[in-house]
């Protein structure tokens, strides 16, 4: 057997031999990080230190959030699920606030929102993080990350407002990551807009408590859901979240009479079955109205599904056809350009009251909230 | 006896090939092919190799494990086989799913090691059986000769004309009858055991069940091996979704990324007479094509199967381009017409494609072949609404590789970055109005590249974003060069399976020096793992040395090989063909070295062979390393280079073994010799490992290989240590 004394001196020889040979001067290999994004913007250095809003304090300092579904223990210096909320000695503090790292000007059909304000645009935005993880998401790259993995910029719920102003957008829309883990800040933001004349709408997977929803609605305008699927299985096993707490979020937002459009992307063999189509359609109708829009959207693959093929036309076009027969009265096809669906069609004559062009609006048939040749009462935020 | 033996390592060498070929392949084709993965699957080989070397020479060294060991092999490559296909399904991940790495590696280390184990111990136990007839260096020397056969067979005769499978089918039975046939009549059961399972196996054709069972509940329209991977298309409704390696490579019929493809560069041109295509789904293009008055559309794709498949399911029956069957790279250097236009479609980063198509040299290559006014465009993914970090410092290499070779460029963050290059003195515009009044003028009509989409897709507000995000990104003068292809290492960083990821973050935030440390301090403390096994020679110091030396010359071998190798690519194009003549070339440098240096080194002392190899190939290291810097200047002549590489480390890798070998049958005869060929396979396999994925983006090939003659030197100077401690001892 070799010595124990002879493998370490080996050892050591090695190690500083292999140590030495770094000392030499060979540049940067792997160059240090990037600056901030939009030129001019103040980037935030650290993150933020702001009192969370519903949560309980437990024993020996810990405590539950109060925001969703998955009300996480979170024990001192931890931080739940969604990775932006940490407990420090017993208070709990959104570290996202003020921090957006995701900042865009969008046409509000893209949101999409087809009776919210159409044809303008919306000051859309996200902090990173989220509290679900589906496996098809379109903003991995920001929702499945901490906030200190990504750039920052630093604006308080004052500059959001001015900047959506400056660029001229009606609405400020809380998209791209799930907006219900920055919740405090969408709020101020929300009431800081409403103080300037803007709206403000939220596009989540409405994966929140009932408390902290109805606070929201207050401050907000409009709601898109993605309504991702209408399984348990699906919910458990793709967006590692559950339905019927989105089912009853649903229906508080429709409840409280808040501009509710609902989105449902349809992901071939995994939730494009005609019987669930159905089922989801019927419960639209009975629990909120036929009035709700739907908007079934096609699936570009991403994230950990990228490898899937998109969803074909037909099986869009088969979905739209039974939620037309299960009696709801605008129903759109997403992501499938220059189709006919894409326009509003009044439900009572048939003529179309919105043509749209992509993100472009052409013929509007829409006066006072009604139908220009039946005068039928066309639901939406339309000035 | 003497014949058997040899005839035993030559089909052995023959076999592993063969069979490493075939799972290594497979493993690619069912999981994305980037380079951690083909790095991990070689090394699972090459490890594998080394604990059946020492299981054969300790444990089963007087086993007559040799006798079965071929039917074991064929049939632990068919369990490989079937398990790399059907596990991820059976552990839930649904067709198309991305499998996380850690259960890749995991389901790689399932499938290859228990063949690279029989593999290795079957050389082991055979050395034990044969050595009274064979050296450790014939024995290498006929493994190496069947390894070199097996290569070229398997190159030119079966992966381009014959199904891998029912090659595979045929290959096990036939080995079954050589074992009969070599080993005597007591394997008669085993063997038609065997031949029985192959011809079951074929007559129910598992292949296709199995793929079918693999992509359930999606119904398969086409599948094809072709030499560079598997094509599959299937069917939904009316749309086709074809894949290439189980990664997703277009749809059919496609309009968005086509239109994006084609009239972002097409309506920036005033005249329209040729465009060249590199790759992609030509049938989606061609038609975006004909919408303009272009004269001829030449089309250049490396691999034909996926051209067929296209042409086969793609929606246009007229077909009114000229196909060429060939690297891209090949076809740059060697056309002698110029284009007006040449567009190389979006690809993924996790192909590692961005090794060879968004370099400098390829840029000049694209030069030399773009008519004065003409523009060249391309894309790459940026990560949607935000540009993470990985991404950003990728997209800036491969931005400063642009702007130090056109005079004119611009970037369209649509989202996905669209580089917009020429040298022509108009400046491109990019104003939405430019392109809505284009297209209007000449009556364009498009599904989504028209007025509804334009406003949105050229929004000025995330222009500015991007090219503030390029400006404030700093990454110093770096750009993705061939000698250092810096942009793989921020595209893997940012892949799905490492995006966000702890290694990722501690990639990118790690800074120079301690990065380096940490991968040679990883790289000293696995091939120090080699020491345990030293004390088999019961002579310490000197012999635990050469097999630390194998190792070290195991991995400086691989490490050179691969780096010639992808040299080669840059240069040759991938072409399976061209590919195989290398790695055969290499083959027989190493034979030669092996013969040469065995002959010469039998008649000095035996201190002197090793000091004088490991002297030699330090200086061949060091002087390819500094040829290299110089060839960087010019790199019209680095084809030369590869194949300069190649042939060194050949040389250098035959010449060190039958150093390291003679040296320790002179001392220690017996089993010792064959503890060699363990330690330069486990060495090897490190090499493979870490090179393509880490070494050559974060170092470059001209300090990588400085730095090889280094750590050789360092290796050098320990066995000098050694002899005058043994001396004063």
């Amino acid at each position: 057997m070799i010595d124990r004394r002879k493998f370490i001196i080996r050892c050591a020889q090695c190690t500083s031999a292999i140590t030495a040979s770094t000392f030499l001067d060979l540049g940067a290999f792997i160059p240090g990080g990037a600056e901030s994004a939009v030129a001019g913007l103040p980037r935030a250095e650290d993150l933020s230190h702001v009192e969370a809003r519903h949560y309980r304090k437990l024993d020996e300092l810990e405590v539950e959030c109060g925001i969703c579904p998955r009300k996480c223990r979170v024990s001192p210096l931890e931080r739940g699920y969604c990775g932006t909320r940490e407990n420090e000695n017993g208070k709990y503090y959104t570290l996202v606030y003020s921090r957006p790292c995701s900042l865009n000007i969008d046409p509000i059909e893209k949101k999409p929102l087809f009776h919210f304000l159409p044809g303008t645009n919306a000051f859309s935005m996200a902090t990173a993080g989220c509290n679900v993880n589906c496996k098809f998401c379109q903003n991995w790259n920001i929702s499945q990350v901490r906030p200190e993995q990504v750039e920052n910029y630093l604006l308080t719920p004052d500059d959001i407002a001015r900047m959506a102003v400056s660029y001229d957008c009606p609405t400020i829309a809380y998209t791209y990551s799930e907006p219900v883990i920055f919740y405090e800040y969408m709020y101020d933001c929300s009431v800081k807009g409403h103080d300037n004349n803007v709206h403000s709408v939220a596009i989540t997977g409405a994966y929140i408590m009932p408390e902290p929803l109805k606070e929201l609605l207050d401050a907000l305008d409009g709601v898109k859901v993605d309504l991702k699927a209408f399984s348990e299985d699906f919910y458990r096993d793709y967006v590692r979240g559950e339905l019927q707490p989105v089912l009853d979020a649903i229906k508080i937002i429709h409840n409280q009479q808040k501009w509710l459009e609902l989105v449902y992307l349809v992901i071939p063999t995994l939730n494009d079955k005609e019987d669930e189509m159905k089922r989801m359609c019927n419960w639209i109708s009975r629990e909120l109205s036929p009035d709700v829009p739907l908007h079934l959207t096609r699936f570009h693959p991403m994230y950990l599904m990228k490898n899937l093929p998109s969803t074909p036309r037909d099986t869009l076009f088969k979905l739209h056809e039974i939620a037309r027969e299960a009696g709801l009265n605008y129903v759109y096809i997403g992501n499938v350009p220059g189709n006919k669906y894409e326009h509003t069609y009044c439900p009572q004559c048939g003529k179309i009251l919105i043509e749209r062009y992509g993100y472009r609006l052409g013929e509007r048939n829409i006066t006072d909230s009604r139908c220009k040749f039946c005068d039928t009462k066309i639901p939406g935020v339309w000035a | 006896m003497k014949i058997r033996g040899r005839i035993f390592f030559f089909t052995l060498g023959l076999c592993s090939i063969l069979f490493q070929t075939y799972l290594i392949r497979e493993f690619l084709a069912n999981y994305t092919v980037n380079s951690i993965l083909l790095g991990y699957a070689i090394f699972i080989w090459m490890a594998g190799g080394t604990i059946g070397v020492l299981i054969g020479l300790g444990r089963l060294s007087t086993s007559s494990m040799y006798r079965y060991g071929f039917n074991l092999l064929s049939l632990t490559v068919l369990a490989g086989i079937v398990f790399l296909r059907l596990f991820p399904k059976f552990l839930g991940y649904y067709p198309g799913e991305i499998v996380p790495l850690t259960i890749k590696m995991g389901i790689g280390m399932i499938s290859i090691l228990p063949s690279a184990i029989i593999s290795g111990l079957l050389f082991g136990n055979g050395y034990c059986i044969y050595q009274r007839q064979l050296s450790a260096s014939k024995a290498y020397l006929l493994d190496i000769m069947g390894f070199a056969i097996g290569g070229i067979m398997s190159s030119v005769l079966i992966f381009p004309y014959i199904i891998p499978f029912d090659f595979f089918l045929v290959s096990i039975a036939l080995l079954s009858i050589f074992s009969l046939l070599l080993f005597g009549s007591r394997l008669w059961i085993f063997s038609m055991l065997i031949i029985a399972l192959s011809v079951t196996l074929a007559a129910m054709n598992v292949n296709k069940a199995i793929s079918k069972l693999k992509w359930a509940p999606y119904e398969i329209k086409a599948e094809t091996d072709s030499p560079y991977g598997r094509v599959t298309a299937i069917q939904q409704e009316n749309q086709y979704s074809v894949y290439f390696n189980s990664q997703k490579h277009s749809t059919i019929p496609d309009r968005i990324s086509s239109e994006l493809t084609v009239h972002l560069p097409a309506l920036q041109l005033e005249s329209h007479d040729r465009v060249l295509v590199l790759g992609g789904n030509i049938e989606a293009l061609s038609r975006e094509l004909k919408k303009y008055d272009f004269r001829k559309i030449d089309y250049v794709a490396i691999d034909e199967e996926l051209v067929s498949t296209y042409r086969e399911l793609g929606e246009s029956k007229e077909q009114d381009y000229t196909v060429h069957i060939t690297d891209p790279r090949n076809f740059l250097r060697n056309t002698e017409t110029t284009y007006d236009l040449i567009i190389l479609p979006s690809v993924s980063y996790g192909l590692g494609i961005s090794n060879r198509f968004y370099t400098n040299e390829f840029f000049e290559l694209i030069n030399k072949t773009l008519n004065p006014g003409g523009v060249f465009c391309f894309s790459l993914d940026t990560g949607g609404s935000y540009i993470p970090q990985s991404i950003s410092m990728a997209l800036k290499s491969v931005y400063n590789a642009v702007s130090s070779n056109f005079s004119n460029y611009q970037v369209i963050y649509t989202p996905d970055a669209c580089f917009l290059c020429s040298h022509r003195a108009k400046p491109f515009d990019i104003n939405p109005e430019y392109y809505t009044d284009r297209i209007r003028g000449m009556g364009i009509t498009n599904s989504f590249f028209n007025p509804g989409y334009i406003g949105d897709i050229l929004s000025p507000f995330r222009q500015t974003e991007f090219m503030a995000r390029m400006e404030s990104t700093d990454i110093g003068k770096s750009s993705n060069t061939d000698f250092r292809p810096i942009t793989s290492i921020y595209a893997m960083l940012s892949s799905e399976e490492l995006g966000g990821s702890f290694l990722s973050n501690m990639m990118l935030g790690i800074s120079a020096k301690p990065a380096l440390v940490f991968i040679f301090g990883l790289l000293g403390l696995l091939l120090l793992l080699v020491i345990p096994f030293t004390s088999h020679h019961k002579v310490p110091g000197f012999f635990d040395l050469s097999l630390i030396t194998a190792a070290v010359s195991g991995f400086t071998v691989m490490f050179m090989e691969l780096t010639a190798l992808e040299l080669f690519q840059s240069y040759y194009g991938s072409v399976y063909l061209y590919i195989s003549f290398a790695i055969a070339l290499f083959m027989v440098s190493n034979a030669i070295g092996l013969e040469i240096f065995g002959f010469y080194i039998r008649r000095f002392k035996p201190i002197l062979p090793v000091l004088i190899s490991q002297w030699v190939a330090i200086s061949l290291i060091i002087m390819v390393g500094i040829l290299t810097k110089l060839f960087t200047t010019f790199p019209d002549y680095y084809g030369i280079l590869s194949i300069a590489i190649i042939v060194v480390s050949g040389f250098c890798g035959g010449m060190v073994f039958s150093a390291s070998v003679e040296t320790i049958v002179m001392h220690s005869p017996g089993r010792s010799p064959a503890f060699t060929y363990g330690s330069d396979l486990y060495g090897a396999g490190i090499a493979a490992m870490v090179v393509m994925p880490l070494l050559l983006p974060i170092l470059g090939v001209n300090w990588a290989l400085l730095l090889l003659g280094v750590l050789n030197s360092l290796i050098l100077m320990l066995i000098f240590i050694c002899i005058k401690l043994r001396v004063a001892g």
